[in-house]
């Protein structure tokens, strides 16, 4: 393992009137520096061949309205090279901007954007700095300390006399008359829930896109600060509302990590084998409806019919089939049901027939790889810049798996392989997902088959409530539980990332906290979110038929987009 | 008195194919959903009497009853018209398709189709263009992007396969000499089907495919497209005139099998010989076959791109119909 | 007597446009009528939309037309050839593939020369 300490010292080396404060917390390194230099300190990090954090992971701002510049700016970095994270941070006023680092990351964009519609903070030279979850004439910023969460706590909401029109935002200078501009999504079969897209067309080809997301903006951030650490883990559930039982876990690891909780071996396997089960499920789903884009109806139903046996499964271990908020800080709500592993080996037994089912009607269809090969093509540098995670930047050939980069709950334990494509096209991340279902059922019949015995939460007072008998016994053990269970647990402070490897991709927390038990900040990370951004680069060019495709093979989920 | 028995046999023929055809097309929905339903792991309408035989007639009745939207941007009355063309259109096709052979009626010899027209085939190809003017008027006339676009599709789709629809025919027309259908299946009785008998099995294939495209099912039904177009050139219709274009697609079906039974595979001619007033069974369960196999494609496979398409038709499809035409001239001079 | 080979095809016809005026007249008797303004207007996926809807199509689309025009008057020349094509004997045959051998000249220069491209 490469020395994480060795990023901040290089950085203190080369700048050292730039470099403010470094900082260590949880085996995360933290690097105070001055707003003005930001630029090249973030250019000097990407390019230096030593270090090459070539992968920004997320922008995001922290509000601390009390403070004398009140905004925080959280730049997270990796390096693809060293397996490492770096975070950046910068302290912003209220008047004050800061420099973009769009030229060096295109990642930065809509982090970018998104960091100004929520805190309205301000990026000097950034190309395209407007609203992005909220609507263009909308007033104030959701995520400022400031801004009310409750409802009542408005005035009145008063609809614009005049419709808002996206039209205004497509550049004018070349607008030609002889292109016609389409509106596809929010209301549309292929746009897998509420995208948006502004096409310009010339005739069926492709000259401009413009993604325009926010429509199922719930506000999940600014909600959970307002919850306890526990209760938050509910808003996890609908963010991709296809694998809930995964971003269950990731958040859950954040908490996990920002507490320095041990989880017991048997807790982390049930999560592993759940997560993989989860991950099948949401690729039959991606693979259902991308089909189904593509005009392979009968496809849609087969993947159905299988997803149905996997939900099953976890519904009988979490008693819900969406939305299971199963997963407990320093474990598990309850152990695996009986006779479980009879219906899951069932099931692993029998999927190797249903995904070469699939394979028949797709994989070597004449029309299928007509469709899917050479469309949407992005190359392996571009998705690093673009920041593109999961199935998407493998399928460009960029061997990069949170599992196996930074393993956690004990993926290490596992063997696996992480499938990748060559071309980057639509057909290679097809390709990539039928692979990663097959691995999932590999690593599933391991876990089983290795499964512990032993307790499925931790014993560490602080966040686990002490046992019903031992409550109704003795005063202390009842003072406890009536603590964690009215209180709910509160981390020291301090502030981590920790990220896995969602269905979609990369899924990561940023949780700031302040000693209390609610979160201070609650950063998301979601894969969609980056990968959505890169749509227009995929599509550009192409005809209508392939924004399809595009989209279909980049699998998108609203809930975590607009979050 | 002899007009008066034409009078009676035309209104009496007329009646019969218009209600067996209408009577087809509905179940042919219900058919196709069962299909698809056997072939898709589920069941397929089966709420509105047993098996969901009542299920067409329930639909009917619906769209009789839904509100009849009219865009307020639309040009009202080619908006209005271009369903009422496809049907007719779709309707109209029939008239010169024989389903069976003479029968002795009252001492009457009625042949088993409505019109022996001389020009029959030209007569199928020229009211088969008109239909395409519904869909294009439709998606045009919504005053819809995805309409138009849809309608656009439509016409440059349509009119590159319609090419390579009637240059895959021109080997069977060289052989029989004919345009007239009857004649051409008289021509085929006793086995000699053109698909078979005279080498003309690929212009058969070549024809299902260009049928495929001229009635805009999978997987090349680009001017629909539901997943990019939304629902391309009807995208605006509700009601009976959305149901007029659902039905002519079917009966559009219907006439292209119907046709390619006549042409290629010897229309009511059957492996053994049943009394004339039942010759048109052959002709029904040929049909049926073909519709089975165009349903039954349609749960296979994926969509085409649009440029695909037309570089299908364009530059396979048309080249090996115009080879076809001198491979079938070749042979014939050959063998005299 | 010619003519009155014609005569069923026009009853069809008729019954034909007497059942589309009827399914269409008949369903804006019985269904009811509740538009508003929003449902009149175009569908968009929910948007407004933007910008102008009949306006200029590509010209990509009327090089197809004109092909198909081209193409489709050699298939008028080719079936009343077809259907006399026994009685041509091997003349016919020899002169109609030079016809279609100059067609074909000019199919392969637009092939060449890209009109049958869409990117």
């Amino acid at each position: 393992m490469w020395d994480t300490k060795v990023a901040p010292r290089k950085l203190k080396k080369q700048f050292p009137n730039a470099v403010l404060e470094t900082l260590s917390f949880r085996g995360e390194e933290t690097v105070q520096v001055k707003r003005e230099e930001i630029l090249p300190i973030c250019q000097y990090l990407a390019s230096d061949p030593d270090l090459s954090f070539d992968f920004l992971t997320d922008i995001c701002g922290v509000d601390y309205p009390d403070n004398e510049k009140r905004f925080e700016v959280v730049y997270h970095l990796y390096s693809m090279r060293r397996k490492t994270r770096l975070r950046l941070k910068t302290v912003v006023g209220e008047e004050e901007s800061l420099s973009t680092v769009e030229s060096v990351w295109k990642a930065a964009t809509w982090f970018e954007r998104e960091a100004y519609d929520m805190f309205g903070l301000s990026f000097d030279g950034h190309h395209d700095l407007r609203r992005l979850l909220t609507w263009d004439g909308y007033q104030g910023h959701p995520l400022r300390k400031d801004f009310p969460v409750r409802g009542e706590d408005f005035d009145r909401y008063e609809m614009p006399a005049e419709p808002l029109d996206a039209f205004s935002i497509m550049p004018e200078e070349d607008a030609d008359e002889r292109q016609m501009v389409l509106n596809m999504g929010p209301q549309h079969p292929a746009t897998h829930g509420v995208l948006r897209l502004v096409l310009k067309l010339d005739g069926e080809v492709i000259t401009d896109a413009v993604p325009y997301v926010g429509h199922l903006h719930r506000g999940v951030e600014k909600l959970a600060e307002g919850m306890s650490y526990t209760q938050a883990i509910t808003l996890t559930d609908r963010l991709d509302y296809t694998a809930g039982i995964c971003n269950n876990m990731s958040y859950c690891l954040a908490v996990e990590k920002l507490l320095d909780v041990e989880v017991p071996k048997r807790a982390q396997y049930i999560r592993v084998i759940m997560a993989e089960l989860q991950r099948i499920a949401a690729h039959l789903l991606w693979l259902a409806t991308h089909a189904l884009d593509m005009g392979a109806m009968t496809v849609l139903f087969y993947c159905f019919r299988d997803r149905e046996t996997v939900i099953d499964i976890l519904e009988d271990i979490t008693g819900a089939r969406l939305t299971p908020s199963f997963l407990r800080i320093g474990g598990l709500a309850a152990d695996l049901p009986e006779g479980i592993d009879k219906k899951i080996t069932a099931f692993l037994d029998d999927f190797p027939r249903l995904i070469k089912e699939y394979e028949t009607l797709l994989t070597k269809n004449i029309i299928w790889l007509k469709r899917t090969k050479g469309v949407g093509v992005i190359s392996p540098q571009e998705a690093i810049n673009w920041g593109l995670t999961g199935p998407v930047i493998r399928g460009s050939g960029v061997k990069w798996d949170i599992r196996k980069a930074i393993p956690y709950s004990s993926y290490d334990d596992f063997q696996f392989v992480i499938p990748t494509g060559e071309n980057g096209d639509v057909y290679d991340r097809y390709l990539v997902r039928l692979e990663e279902m097959r691995q999932s059922a590999r690593i599933v019949r391991q876990a089983l088959k290795k499964l512990p015995k032993g307790r499925i939460r931790t014993r560490d007072p602080r966040v686990t409530p002490p046992a019903k008998a031992d409550v109704e016994k003795e005063i202390h053990a009842l003072i406890r539980h009536f603590k964690v269970m009215s209180e709910g647990v509160s981390p020291p402070p301090g502030e981590v990332y920790c990220s896995i490897e969602n269905p979609k991709g990369e899924l990561g927390w940023y949780l700031v906290s302040d000693g209390t038990s609610k979160p201070y900040r609650y950063r998301v990370h979601t894969p969609s979110f980056v990968n959505v951004a890169a749509l227009p680069e995929m599509i550009k060019g192409h005809l209508v038929a392939d924004v399809v495709a595009v989209i279909g093979s980049i699998d998108i989920v609203l809930g975590e987009i607009d979050r | 008195m002899e007009l008066v028995y034409f009078l009676i046999e035309t209104i009496v023929k007329v009646g019969l194919v218009f209600g067996v055809l209408m009577g087809c097309v509905a179940y042919l929905t219900l058919a196709e959903r069962k299909i698809l339903g056997r072939i898709q792991v589920r069941y397929g309408p089966n709420r509105v009497w047993p098996f969901g035989l009542g299920q067409p007639i329930a639909d009917g009745i619906k769209a009789f009853f839904k509100e009849d939207v009219i865009p307020a941007k639309a040009d009202k009355p080619l908006f209005v018209i271009a369903p009422m063309i496809s049907i007719t259109a779709a309707i109209s096709l029939f008239a010169v398709i024989p389903f069976g052979g003479v029968i002795e009626f009252f001492g009457r010899e009625v042949s088993l189709v409505i019109a022996k027209l001389d020009i029959g085939l030209l007569y199928v190809f020229a009211i088969a263009s008109l239909g395409e003017y519904g869909v294009v008027l439709g998606g045009w006339s919504s005053y819809n992007k995805y309409g138009l676009m849809g309608a656009l599709r439509a016409a440059a789709q349509m009119i590159s396969y319609e090419l390579a629809l009637a240059l895959s025919v021109m080997g069977v027309l060289m052989i029989a000499g004919t345009l007239n259908l009857v004649e051409i299946v008289q021509q085929q009785a006793g086995w000699h089907w053109n698909a078979f008998y005279h080498f003309q099995f690929f212009p058969f294939i070549f024809y299902l495919i260009c049928g495929l495209a001229e009635i805009n099912r999978t997987p090349f039904d680009m001017p629909e497209a539901e997943a990019e177009l939304a629902c391309g050139f009807n995208i605006e219709y509700s009601s009976m005139k959305f149901a007029l274009f659902f039905m002519a697609e079917y009966a559009h079906l219907v006439a292209v099998c119907a046709i390619a039974t006549t042409l290629f595979l010897g229309g009511w001619d059957g492996p053994f010989n049943l009394p004339p007033y039942l010759s048109w069974i052959w002709f029904v369960a040929k049909t049926g076959i073909l519709v089975y196999f165009f349903i039954w494609q349609r749960g296979t496979f994926p969509r085409l791109r649009y440029d695909q398409i037309m570089r299908f038709g364009w530059k396979f499809l048309l080249p090996l119909t115009l080879a076809n035409i001198f491979g079938t001239g070749l042979y014939m001079v050959l063998t005299g | 007597m010619m003519l009155s080979q014609y005569v069923p095809v026009l009853f069809i016809i008729g019954l034909g446009i007497f059942f589309a005026v009827f399914a269409v007249v008949a369903s804006r008797l019985l269904g009811p009528r509740r538009i508003n303004p929003a449902k009149a207007s175009p569908y968009e996926c929910g948007m407004i939309t933007l910008g102008p809807t009949h306006q200029a199509i590509p010209i990509k689309y009327y090089i197809i037309a004109m092909l198909f025009l081209v193409f489709d008057l050699e298939v008028v020349f080719l079936y009343p050839w077809a259907v006399i094509f026994r009685t041509l004997g091997v003349f016919g045959f020899v002169e109609m593939m030079i016809f279609i051998f100059i067609l074909l000249v000019g199919f392969i220069y637009i092939w060449k020369k890209g009109a049958l491209e869409w990117e």
